[in-house]
């Protein structure tokens, strides 16, 4: 009996033992495989080559030719984090734990167009209300709400709380400038309060396959129908900060008639990363995927407001926020142009 | 949902009048075990690395040995966190269900080689928790095989010991898994009916480029209530090939107990 069952317990100690050559060998923690690594997964899934120009094969000769399997962690992650640069994306980051590499130029070389101390003291003043993430103060008979991230989450209860207390006034007035974002959910919920009909307002697209033009249809982004909608009319204000979810959320406002877009285009951010990781720990991100308006516009590039207009240092240091100014003015009828 | 609960109760309800009918030429038992897994994996939609990592496990099943044939029909559910070298994890869940049938038309049932085949239905989800976005992967296949199994009892100081051993390959079916990037499978479309989903995305199983092999061996100890406690190891292989592959292997050893029914 021992003779028959000794073979198969041999036989399965060998194959309890076999993992690591059954399984997919793995990329070594050398430099050059880590290079290696990063640049192909970016080569086969980042979604904006072809709208930005960007020739990524040029790129990985150039960055390369600067890694050797001896450079020093913090060379290697500068030449990774140099080459992600070149993406020209603020949702692309490369993580090392020491430091966290980004391009923010999307919003830094343009005005800031937004003041929190002058938003706190002349508008929100003392006894703005706080409904979840949402500030909320009548200026003028307006209601103006503020809401400084999407990662904030917004209940319908925080939700309904502004529509109801809007319908007390003449309008409403949506301040998301410099929100870098968030979650998607949240921009959906707070569109979903000024429409009880789905509405359409762009079209997605993911990468599906490792070629340049490997992607998936195109799929319509709509703003689900709300309930108790307020139907007055809406201003949202926007800046070259306003990113990612914030800029989805403007594109939704955009495409409703009674809502208004006023200051600068938003930043962009209109691709939504995917993670990957490296042999060596590092964790990037980058968009793999397209959003375009119902016109063929890369959100990426940000989504343009009805009324451009920057914010006046004057206005500033006599205490005003002359955006602010301009939507309480469109709101009231007197605006001007 | 309750109108599935229902149907599934009635059918259970009759598949029990069945087998009870017959209950005069047949033996019924139910398999209850539990233990751990060791778990290994790659999905090539997360990344090159591999994840490792202990599970816990547990099976249900029943079996039906007739005259001429041994049917086996087990249910198994495991879940634990797996990591990779640089310390990343990710949370894994299997639920597999799986059937076999073993011929023995002129063989005692109790002992020696029989073959037959065997059908592995198996579901796994995964979240990786260190990405924010496309987190969440999963796979499921269906696919038939032969399978073999091998029984010896023998004694040992005035004791009832039996050596139970089962393989099993599927070799062709069909199988459903997430795409190029997260969740949703390749031609998975939002606005589409579960149906036509279904249709877009299923793809075959097909033998050699995907594969599952299993294998496991227990020892039972007879007791005097005719009831066995047995350990039991399992060995699982899989591939699932595709635009991303998806790799997986592990080995259980769970104490298993084996209630004879009638």
């Amino acid at each position: 009996m021992v003779r028959k069952i000794f073979p198969y317990v041999i036989f399965m100690f060998v194959i309890s033992s076999c993992d690591n050559w059954i399984l997919p060998e793995e990329p070594t923690t050398e430099p050059l495989e880590v290079f290696d690594s990063l640049w192909e997964d970016v080569n086969e899934r980042y979604s904006f080559f072809e709208h930005k120009d960007i020739d990524w094969q040029e790129i990985r000769t150039e960055y390369r030719a600067k890694v050797s399997n001896n450079i020093s962690t913090i060379g290697l992650f500068d030449v990774l984090a140099d080459m992600l640069f070149e993406l020209r994306d603020g949702h692309v980051n490369l993580n090392a734990g020491f430091d966290n590499s980004r391009n923010w130029e999307w919003y830094q070389d343009f005005p800031d167009n937004y003041d929190q101390n002058l938003i706190d003291k002349r508008y929100l003043g003392r006894d703005f209300w706080i409904s979840g993430p949402l500030k909320h103060q009548f200026i003028n008979n307006v209601l103006y709400v503020n809401y400084r991230s999407f990662s904030q989450d917004i209940s319908e209860g925080n939700l309904q709380i502004i529509l109801e207390r809007a319908r007390q006034g003449r309008g409403m007035i949506i301040d998301v400038r410099s929100n870098g974002g968030g979650s998607l959910g949240n921009a959906y919920t707070l569109a979903s309060g000024f429409t009880d009909t789905e509405v359409v307002v762009a079209k997605k697209r993911v990468k599906n396959g490792p070629d340049l033009d490997d992607f998936s249809s195109w799929e319509n982004i709509s703003i689900p129908a709300g309930e108790n909608i307020y139907e007055g009319p809406v201003v949202v204000l926007t800046n070259r900060r306003a990113y990612s979810a914030t800029t989805f959320f403007a594109q939704m406002m955009k495409e409703l008639p009674q809502v208004i877009l006023i200051g600068d285009q938003t930043g962009g951010g209109g691709g939504i990363p995917v993670y990957g990781e490296l042999p060596n720990g590092w964790t990037y991100r980058f968009s793999t995927t397209q959003t375009v308006d119902l016109e063929g516009r890369q959100l990426e590039d940000g989504v343009l407001v009805d009324i451009s207009i920057d914010q006046s240092p004057i206005s500033t240091l006599r205490g005003e926020d002359n955006i602010i100014t301009t939507a309480l003015q469109v709101l009231m009828g007197t605006y001007d142009g | 949902m309750r109108n599935i609960f229902c149907s599934l109760f009635i059918f259970s309800l009759c598949s029990l009048l069945l087998v009870n009918k017959s209950s005069a030429q047949s033996n019924g038992d139910i398999l209850l075990s539990t233990g751990i897994q060791f778990f290994a994996g790659n999905d090539e939609g997360f990344s090159s690395m591999n994840y490792r990592g202990n599970k816990s496990t547990s099976t249900l099943g029943f079996v039906l040995t007739r005259e001429n044939k041994t049917l086996y029909f087990l249910g198994d559910f495991s879940y634990g966190v797996l990591a990779n070298t640089a310390g990343a994890t990710i949370n894994e869940l299997g639920v597999n269900y799986s059937h076999f049938t073993f011929y023995h038309r002129k063989k005692a049932n109790d002992q020696g080689l029989f073959w037959g085949w065997s059908n592995k239905n198996s579901f796994h989800i995964r979240r990786h928790n260190n990405f924010s976005n496309y987190n969440f992967r999963y796979d499921y296949f269906s696919a038939l095989g032969p399978a073999a199994r091998y029984v010896l009892p023998f004694q040992w100081k005035n004791k009832t010991f039996t050596w139970r051993s089962m393989a099993s390959w599927q070799l062709i079916g069909f199988q459903i898994k997430s795409g190029y990037t997260g969740a949703e499978p390749e031609n998975y479309q939002t606005g589409n009916t579960l149906l036509n989903n279904f249709f877009n995305t299923v793809k075959p199983f097909t033998p050699l480029k995907d594969l599952d092999l299993g294998l496991s061996s227990a020892l039972y100890w007879k007791l005097p209530t005719n009831n066995e406690l047995g350990l039991r190891y399992q060995f699982n292989y899989g591939k699932l090939s595709g635009i991303k592959n998806v790799y997986r292997m592990d080995h259980s050893i769970d104490l298993s107990l084996k209630v004879r029914l009638w």
